[in-house]
């Protein structure tokens, strides 16, 4: 008796660590959010007295209304957007017709151009390599040089192949026999079947391009092209104002704007992703177990 | 086997007309890796030359190895070596086991909707850029007005210049590594303890096993077959350090903990424009790693059954 009850207390104490145990990991995990979110809500004087330490401190959308006079930032923002969703339809179509294609077992190049791709996951050319051959494309400093030289993710083609090859071969096999060509099989059939895997692959693809900052950084130049990860890393980790003007009489005035404007612009550059990807979650066990047995 | 047999006896011309649309599907892909990645691989030559980009790579000189015996002669070199070295070797220790034990801790969590947010909170991290990540460190360790140093302050201590810090570099690299993935990692950890066979737990329960018991002698041998497998990839990735992230959080007062290869190379090559000096580190990184990879793979071959190819 004596020892099921201690057994039994000692469990509640193991609950008990393990709850606040895995609470504290949440709330490290999510305390830097709430600190941006708050100060951005924060009037920019408690914001620069840094008064500000979990809750808004005299609410205020200031930051708001000096971002709204950031040219700078809906230039970027609106190329980010662009970047993403032409980054992401690229990479969709190539990705998904090369799956298909891979996933075929008849198809007669099947093994070589698998063994093609899978080589470039383990040998790359290099940076500098890849940067004189993205220039001597004329890629440098256009759109394009964030879309192209990124086109395919080998990893993201893999998941997306294995995934297609473990749908049952009769479906493709019976559209064949009633004259459907392959590319009506994919249109019709392998892509309405595969809309979970496909999201996720989305996800990974959309939020490559959103966060990228590094191709922007070596291959644009003009500011005109310029990402918002790039005028983010201008303001928060260069820390230079010169390339914003936040207005404001004195220049104590434009240096707590400045301040205010780093926690705005965070959240705008955050808040797109952090609402989206929630929607996903049952899915990305799928697409990370795929990745991980087949790679 | 026997339809593997068959087709390879058919002529070449009938398959090509058979798959003709499966290659037209496959065809940009071929030219994207074939452009990007082949064609970059054959242009690490120019390691070997005095690259010049008005006379290309038929009208440079051909120098040898000059460039990579310049390289290791560079009082550089062992410093780079050093730091890449240790930087990833520090985030595969301190960072590999983090994301097992959430797994574990948070399987034990038994009320679903606080399993379920913990859950989706940890991948949060996981989808902000580096440049958010090392903004809001920056923001957060600023040695002025930082939250951390006014915490520091308010303790009765001195405000401590983390990024200028070379001594704690490698801390806030692998810490900052740890806080955005120890999530996302353990999605693949929470799928293998699910696959773990219910009935070995109720055996466990009959021979009187509490929970950590349990944890230690039913679950973690069942996942560690997954854990194996991840600990070899990580090993052959090695050397991919996020030398991204490191050319965000790095400055000259760090470089001495902080400088790795990559970080080198990109320095040289692209803001110098010393292409072929930068091509051959480049290309000696690349060559190491190819080496860990192949080790790691026939390490794991050996070993456990399974391997990455």
């Amino acid at each position: 008796m004596r020892r099921k009850k201690s057994l039994r207390e000692s469990g509640r104490i193991g609950t008990i660590v393990i709850y606040i145990i895995v609470l504290f990991a949440a709330f490290i995990t999510l305390y830097p959010f709430l600190y941006v979110i708050a100060n951005s809500l924060s009037n920019p004087l408690n914001v620069i007295r840094r008064d500000v330490i979990l809750w808004p401190v005299n609410f205020s959308l200031q930051s708001y209304e000096t971002l709204l006079n950031q040219k700078d930032v809906f230039v970027a923002y609106y190329n980010t957007v662009w970047y993403t969703v032409v980054g992401t339809l690229v990479n969709m179509v190539l990705t998904i017709m090369a799956a298909y294609a891979l996933s075929i077992r008849k198809f007669f190049l099947r093994n070589q151009i698998s063994v093609f791709i899978t080589v470039t996951m383990f040998v790359s050319g290099g940076i500098i390599p890849s940067y004189i051959v993205v220039n001597r494309l004329g890629l440098y400093d256009t759109p394009w040089a964030l879309i192209v030289p990124t086109a395919v993710s080998a990893y993201n083609l893999i998941v997306a192949r294995s995934f297609f090859e473990a749908l049952p071969e009769e479906l493709s096999e019976s559209a064949h026999l009633d004259g459907a060509n392959d590319f009506t099989i994919l249109w019709k059939i392998i892509i309405p079947i595969s809309k979970p895997i496909l999201s996720v692959l989305i996800i990974f693809y959309a939020v490559g391009h959103w966060n990228e900052y590094f191709n922007p950084m070596i291959y644009l130049k003009s500011r005109e092209l310029k990402p918002i990860q790039l005028y983010l890393r201008d303001i928060l980790v260069a820390n230079q104002q010169a390339t914003t003007s936040t207005g404001g009489s004195t220049g104590a005035e434009r240096q707590y704007l400045f301040e205010a404007l780093k926690f705005s612009t965070i959240v705008i550059t955050v808040l797109p992703i952090t609402v989206i990807y929630p929607f996903f979650q049952k899915h990305f066990v799928q697409g990370v177990m795929i990745g991980a047995v087949k790679s | 086997m026997q339809k593997t047999k068959n087709t390879k006896k058919e002529p070449l011309r009938k398959l090509l007309k058979r798959d003709r649309l499966l290659i037209l599907m496959v065809l940009p892909c071929i030219l994207y890796f074939l452009i990007f990645h082949y064609v970059p691989m054959l242009w690490n030559v120019v390691a070997f030359q005095d690259y010049n980009v008005r006379k290309g790579i038929t009208g440079s000189s051909w120098v040898g190895l000059t460039h990579f015996i310049r390289f290791f002669e560079s009082p550089y070199a062992f410093r780079l070596i050093r730091n890449t070295f240790l930087l990833s070797f520090m985030d595969l220790i301190m960072g590999f086991p983090v994301p097992i034990l959430f797994a574990l801790l948070l399987n034990e969590i038994k009320t679903n909707w606080v399993k379920r947010a913990v859950q989706t909170f940890s991948y949060l991290p996981h989808f902000i850029s580096v440049v958010v990540v090392v903004g809001m460190m920056k923001i957060f360790l600023s040695p002025t007005d930082g939250i951390v140093n006014l915490a520091i302050a308010a303790l009765g201590g001195t405000p401590v210049n983390f990024f200028s810090s070379a001594g704690l570099f490698r801390w806030l690299y692998v810490f900052s590594n740890i806080w955005q993935n120890f999530g996302w990692d353990s999605i693949i950890y929470f799928a293998a303890i699910s696959g773990v066979n219910p009935e070995l737990y109720e055996a466990a329960i009959v021979d009187g096993a509490g929970r950590w018991k349990k944890m230690f002698y039913v679950t973690l041998p069942c996942i560690s077959p997954t854990i194996i497998v991840l600990l070899i990839m990580r090993i052959g990735w090695l050397l991919s350090v996020g030398f991204e992230k490191i050319i965000l959080m790095y400055n000259e007062a760090t470089y001495e903990t902080a400088d790795v290869i990559s970080t080198y190379v990109y320095r040289v090559g692209l803001l110098n424009s010393d292409f072929s000096y930068g091509t051959a580190i480049g290309l000696f990184n690349c060559m190491v790693s190819l080496v860990l990879i192949l080790a790691a793979n026939a390490f794991s071959r050996k070993f456990s059954d399974t391997s990455l190819f």
